[in-house]
């Protein structure tokens, strides 16, 4: 499987977990919606995962930002303690990845290429869609280091809390543009899971 | 018409400023081609939205002179695709159904070179 290919399975949805502070756990199957420009109502989540600022104890400095893939969260780290949360969906069972890195690119409505898995089922599926509203990686991107992950937006807002993808971390549009804004290239990202007993 | 039949790049787009560099893409695509197959009848082998088998449909002309790819019958159907050119073996359309439209945008069938 060649990188862009991987890359692109970032978006693959296959099914979900639910959330790690949600009480119950069940998998639902969602298919992928590409070209489906969700309603500014979809886009209004749960209130714990809309962003918020937070205590956040952290030696890391401000600017930097912090996954917790356990929680469904990530950090935009402020100092003095404090960070800004946002709820995010992460990478599916199997999927799951710690590391650090910075933010090698960033990108401006992302064009998506979907896995060839998908063609396969979807035969009709066009092998590139130019980025734009209801592209599958929403409006923005951030590349971390050189890796195939990225955080990145989606037209499917009722993902986010959920483990559904290949590894990427998707928010809402609103939510990575205005992350985007706040973060340059360099910006150190650090991905956590809680550890398992 | 010429004839269709043969593996064809595919990409799509949603904005008009983006129909120059996914032409582009979709001659890349070749390394995945979709293939537009003959069918029994005279018509050709495409896949309507949600099917994992290709059906038979028809090139038809509208009395304006507008084009369409879609079953056997009336044209502008929601079935139907408007075809908004072909040039050059490139073949370029868009859904009449506007809620498939939506999704997929403008669809761009560039032939591969091996077809």
């Amino acid at each position: 499987m060649t990188k862009a290919t991987l890359a692109a399975a970032c978006i693959l949805i296959l099914s979900f977990a639910i959330p790690s502070y949600g009480a119950q756990r069940k998998e639902l199957d969602v298919p992928e919606q590409p070209g489906y420009v969700p309603t500014a109502e979809e886009e209004m989540l749960p209130a714990e995962l809309r962003p918020q600022p937070v205590f956040f104890r952290t030696q890391e400095p401000p600017g930097t930002i912090i996954i917790h893939t356990a929680e469904r969260f990530l950090y935009h780290v402020q100092g003095n303690d404090r960070a800004i949360r946002y709820g995010v969906g992460v990478g599916r069972i199997g999927f799951e990845w710690q590391g650090i890195h910075k933010i090698s690119r960033k990108q401006e409505w992302p064009d998506w290429r979907p896995p060839p898995e998908m063609i396969e089922r979807q035969p009709y599926l066009p092998r590139f869609m130019a980025g734009g509203p209801g592209n599958p990686l929403g409006a923005r991107a951030l590349y971390l280091g050189e890796t195939i992950y990225r955080i990145h937006g989606t037209n499917q807002p009722k993902t986010i809390g959920y483990a559904m993808s290949s590894g990427c971390f998707r928010m809402i549009n609103p939510d990575v543009i205005s992350l985007y804004e706040k973060v340059p290239v360099g910006t150190r990202v650090i991905v956590r899971q809680t550890p398992k007993l | 018409m010429a004839a269709l039949p043969g593996d064809y790049g595919l990409a799509s787009y949603h904005r008009e400023e983006d129909g120059e560099r996914t032409l582009a893409q979709a001659m890349i695509a070749c390394s995945n081609p979709y293939n537009i197959g003959a069918g029994a009848n005279g018509g050709i082998l495409m896949h309507a939205i949600g099917q994992s088998q290709p059906s038979e449909i028809f090139w038809k002309v509208d009395k304006q002179g507008r084009s369409y790819l879609g079953p056997k019958g009336p044209t502008g159907v929601p079935q139907d695709r408007l075809v908004i050119s072909y040039d050059e073996g490139v073949l370029v359309t868009e859904w009449i159904d506007p809620q498939v439209r939506s999704v997929y945008g403008t669809m761009v069938y560039v032939p591969c070179e091996n077809s």
